[in-house]
Parts: structure tokens; sequence; C-alpha cells
């Protein structure tokens, strides 16, 4: 039998009963926008966590640190050896110190860093206004929380300004075994990073590079390619050094979000398991109202094969219609959510995110979902079509 | 009409038929020993009480009721040695029907339900379509194409319904009761048409009816009583 009749067929008969079909596809729109609203929210919210934590190329790099050692030292030595390693592109450090800002007869306790503009980078630490530090050891750039103690303005004005700090090097640092303070060290403003949580000055490496330091306090190490990152790992703590991998902490919440995931889908699945019955329902009942046609059918010489095939045609394109639509509808439900959300966020001063993520993937698995709950939901009425017997149905009549 | 079929062939053979139908704990014996060649010029007008056992038989020679015991035989062929498919497919092609009301698939324009049989034998769309176009205006009824069968008077419905059974070009024509719905206007077209296909057309006609007024129409006249041939006289 001509295959693009019995499709026209199983259209027209759909479109026989407007209402009911139009009722079938919004039970199957909602379950499917939900479960798509509810995991593109899961997942949405998973990329923001992860990319929180890993920043941009975080998978390259590897934390390196001294523990609690007080013999290990991480030193220009040990970095030269870790940047020797094989896959290792370079290793930068940082070191921890701790200073008094001065601001005319004010004093404030900030945390003051020695590094430089990759480790800065690579921390995630992104230059909001003005630029990242450069070789210039009488450049810094502060976060806003620090900028809180100097101006009430707007931080971009305070770009060129001069800053005087004492520095204060702890015993564990200095070479004679002693705290001591370098009193009046000036800076000037080149870079502010917005962050409000405690006050922090970061300065070239080479600004200290004269006080003969022990050890840095960490170093972070970029490597060539993420799958040595083992091996590069057991090399370092060779050194007697620990360290640290961001793929550790991701994969922990890879797997809390996979929970998560699932629990969001759960409840998506529930109004589509209720849309789910709800079809099934009107295509059973769609063919005991037909019941008189099928036998007609078979009497004029359709086949079993026939009869079964429109059945499943009306439930395929059931599900495959409610699949698409639910895809755009939930689609758009997470971007008018997501929309509404920036909107209060920029109101109240934040940076828009996406809280919404669709990964091709879930699109892909709804749409497969789709159109096998179609067939799925299908298969029972068009079996009970097929087995119609004409006979009953015609002396019954 | 094929042209190899001859003039007094035997089209179809009932050859020894029962049939019983158990219902609860009785077996009702609804065909005894039936025996009917009918021949290919035949017009058969098939009557008897309710009950008596017209529609099984009927059924029996659509291929719809396997027979308790005998067979059936259409030019040749034993149609229940053909599977289930295989007789539909058969009935398709070699047999159009009638009811006494026509049944239709009711989201199919008039159009598309007597090009139905044409599909289901694997003809395309757009083939069909002409071929029950054609079909409508031998019928004289070109005008309901585009309409929907439901909402057609009687007679229209069983003018439509006789396209949709000659639209296949079968060799048998049965109806059942196919004026028994009309008024005898209407009713006596009908039967005009069918007497027209038996002589002009050489089609078999098998006809269940009641109605006396008719049964001059036929060539032949079977009268069956409590599952058997109890008279069958020529008229032709």
């Amino acid at each position: 039998m001509d295959k693009k009749f019995l499709f026209k067929l199983a259209v027209k008969n759909l479109l026989a009963h407007r209402l009911r079909t139009v009722l079938t596809l919004a039970g199957i729109i909602i379950g499917i926008s939900s479960v798509v609203f509810l995991i593109s929210f899961g997942s949405g919210i998973q990329k923001l966590v992860t990319q929180q934590i890993t920043g941009g190329d975080a998978f390259q790099l590897i934390d390196v640190g001294t523990g609690n050692s007080q013999i290990i030292k991480l030193n220009s030595e040990t970095i030269d050896k870790i940047a020797k390693i094989q896959f290792v592109s370079s290793a930068e450090t940082i070191t921890n110190l701790g200073a008094k800002a001065k601001n005319g007869d004010n004093t404030m306790d900030t945390a003051f860093f020695a590094t430089n503009e990759k480790y800065l980078d690579w921390s995630g630490k992104k230059i909001r206004y003005g630029r990242s530090l450069s070789s210039d050891n009488k450049q810094a750039v502060v976060n806003t929380s620090y900028l809180a103690f100097i101006t009430k303005d707007n931080p971009e004005s305070t770009l060129g300004k001069k800053i005087n700090f004492d520095v204060i090097i702890p015993k564990e640092l200095a070479k004679s075994g002693e705290s001591d303070t370098k009193a009046n060290q000036d800076f000037e403003i080149v870079g502010i990073i917005k962050d409000d949580s405690s006050p922090s000055v970061y300065v070239n490496a080479g600004a200290v590079s004269g006080w003969e330091l022990l050890t840095f306090s960490q170093a972070k190490v970029r490597v060539t390619d993420r799958s040595k990152v083992d091996n590069i790992r057991a090399n370092i703590e060779g050194f007697g050094l620990k360290t640290q991998y961001v793929g550790d902490t991701v994969s922990q919440v890879e797997q809390v979000f996979s929970v998560f995931k699932i629990v969001l889908g759960s409840f998506g699945f529930i109004a589509f398991l209720v849309a789910l019955l709800g079809m099934f329902n009107t295509l059973t009942i769609s063919l005991l109202e037909r019941v008189k046609e099928v036998a007609l059918m078979k009497i004029l010489g359709m086949n079993k094969k026939n009869i079964q095939s429109l059945f499943m045609a009306e439930a395929v394109t059931l599900g495959i219609i409610g699949g698409a639509i639910g895809i755009i509808w939930g689609v758009v439900l997470g971007l008018t959510a997501n929309a509404i959300l920036n909107a209060f966020a920029l109101r109240a001063g934040g940076d828009p995110v996406s809280v919404f993520y669709y990964p091709f993937s879930l699109i892909m698995t709804v749409v497969l979902i789709a159109v096998l709950v179609g067939f799925i939901t299908g298969i029972y009425p068009a079996r009970r079509a097929a087995q119609v017997n004409a006979l009953d149905v015609l002396r019954y009549e | 009409m094929p042209e190899d079929l001859k003039q007094h062939e035997t089209i179809i053979g009932v050859n020894n038929v029962d049939k019983d139908f158990v219902v609860g704990k009785n077996t009702i014996q609804a065909l005894k020993s039936v025996n009917l060649n009918v021949k290919s010029t035949d017009f058969i007008i098939l009557f008897g009480p309710s009950g008596c056992g017209k529609s099984t038989l009927f059924n029996i020679i659509l291929g719809l009721d396997k027979p308790t015991k005998g067979d059936v035989t259409i030019r040749g062929t034993k149609i229940y040695d053909l599977d289930d498919d295989e007789r539909a497919m058969f009935r398709a092609k070699k047999i159009g029907m009638i009811y006494q009301m026509p049944y239709w698939i009711k989201s199919l324009k008039v159009i598309e339900n007597v090009a139905l049989p044409l599909m289901v034998e694997g003809e395309k769309e757009t083939e069909a379509i002409k071929h029950a176009q054609k079909m409508l205006s031998d019928i004289g009824i070109a005008d309901l194409a585009d309409q929907m069968p439901t909402q057609l008077s009687g007679g229209q419905q069983q003018k439509v319904g006789l396209a949709r059974a000659l639209v296949s070009n079968p060799w048998i024509l049965m109806a059942d009761e196919p004026t028994g719905n009309l008024d005898s206007v209407s009713g006596g077209e009908i039967m005009k048409i069918f007497r027209d296909l038996n002589q002009k057309y050489k089609r078999t006609i098998l006809m269940v009816t009641h109605n006396e007024e008719y049964w001059d129409f036929g060539t032949r006249r079977i009268e069956i009583r409590d599952g058997s041939i109890v008279k069958d006289t020529n008229h032709g």
C-alpha cells in the first residue's frame, strides 16, 4: 500500500479529532518541556559551578605547594627542576606576604602577593579595569576590596594612583630567620580585579627578588598534555612537594551534579509519564471508536501490517510533533527564566550568567525518547487494531 | 471482466460446507452441507428468514469466515488455503462488497474512500484517485467526489459504496440488502445499475434482499432455510 497515503490518512485521522489531538499533544509538550527545562537547568548550574572552579584552562594546571613541611622548600632550584619535566610548558610562582597599607594617617592590613601575569591569569583572576602585571617592578594590581580602603569613587579613577606599603616578611621566609619589615614600598595601580572578599595586592615577583626570600608559597605548573597529568604529578611529588589538580575536584562536583540532574530529570519524567498515559489512552480510545473503520479496511483487503502501520504512524506523529514543540517550548522557557534572572542580577549589580545549558546530547536524547515513546505507546493499540475481527464487528452492528 | 472467462463457467464453488457456531455449551449449525455453483453469468437473489444462514454463507464466500467443513473455490482457487493476508488481497482484487449501511473511513473524502481499495492493492495515490474519478463519473456521481461520505443521503452513499465496490474491477459483486435503507426511487436506481452490470458488463452478482419487488432483476433465485438451500430456480 502507498505509504505516503497511509501517512496522510494517519494525519487526517488526527485532524478529525482536533481537540483531542491538541489536548494529547499539550500533555506531551508539557512532559517533554519539563524534562528539557529541568535537566537543562541542572546542566546549566553544573556548567556554571565547574567553570567557577576551573576558570579557563584549569585542566592543564597543577597546583604545587610544600604542604606543612618545614624542610622542603619551593625555591628557584625546585621550580627549574619542575619546569624541566617532560610535557611541562612552564611553572609560575606566587609568594604570600603580609603588608600594612597606608593612606595618609590610616593603615590597613592586606595580603600582599609577589607573582606575575601568567599566574594571575591561570588563577582565574580577571582584570576588570586597566591591565595586568608586566615586568615593571613598580606596578601593582589590586582588588576592589582593597580599593574600598583608599577611595569611595569609581574604581576606574584610581588607575595610575600611587600606593604605599610596609611589607612584612615572616621569619619562615627570611634568610636571617628573623621576621623583617620592608617599609615604604611604593607602587602604581595598573589594574583592578573585581573581588570583594579580602583586600589583596599583587606585584611582580621581581619587586621582591632582592629580599632573598627562602621559598615561594605556591606554584602553578602548566602541562602541554592533559593525559600526562598523573605522571607529572608523581614526578613533582617525588621532590617531596604536594600537588593538587582541579580535575579531582571537578570529578567530585560532576558526581554530585549527575545525581542532581537525575533528581530534576525524575520530576520532569513524572510529568512525562502522565502525558504518556494520556497518549496511550487517546490512541486506545481512537481505536475503539474506529473499530468499524478497521473492519472495513480489512474487508477491503488491507493486510495486518498496513493497519498496524496506520496506527503506529498516528502514535509516532503525535510523539514527534509533541516532542519537537516540547523541546522548543522547554528551551524558550529556560531562556525566558534566564533573561528574568539576569535582569534581577544586573539590577543588583551582578554579572549576567547562563543558568540553562542545552548540551546537544540532551536535545538528541529527548528527540529519541519522544520518537521511542510514540512508538512504544503505539504498539498495543496498533496490534489490537490488526487483530480486529472484521466479521464480529459487522455482525454485531 | 477478464476476456478468458467463459460464459457459463463456474466462478464460485461452495462444496459441502458446514458451519457451526459454539455459543456457551451449545453448538448451533448455521449451515448444513451447502453446495452451490455460481456461474459467471448469474445474478443471484438470495433470500430467507432472518437467522437462516444467508449472511454466514455470504461471509464464507467473502473469505471472512472459515467453514467448519468443506471448502470454497473462486475460479479454481481454494480461498481457505490462503493465509489471512493473501485472502485479504484476493478479496480486494476479485470481490466487490456492498452493505446495507455503507461503512466509511470518516476522515476521508468520497473520492479517497472510493480510491482506497486500489491503494490497498498497491496503486499510487495519484493513479488511484484518477481511476476513482472515472468510476464516479461512470455511476453518474462525479459531483460528489470532494464531499465527506457521511454528509450524503442514503441513496448517494449507496452509489458511492457501489463505486468503491467496482473500482478495482472485481469478478464478483456481493451485496447484502443494498436497498434496505433506501426509498423506492433510490432502490430502483441501484437495482437498474446492478442489472446493467450483470447484463452489459458481465459481472457475477450475489445479492441478499427481502424486497420481492426486486426479485425479477435477478437471473436465479435461491431460498435458504435453517442452514440449507431449499429452493434454487433459474429465471434468466
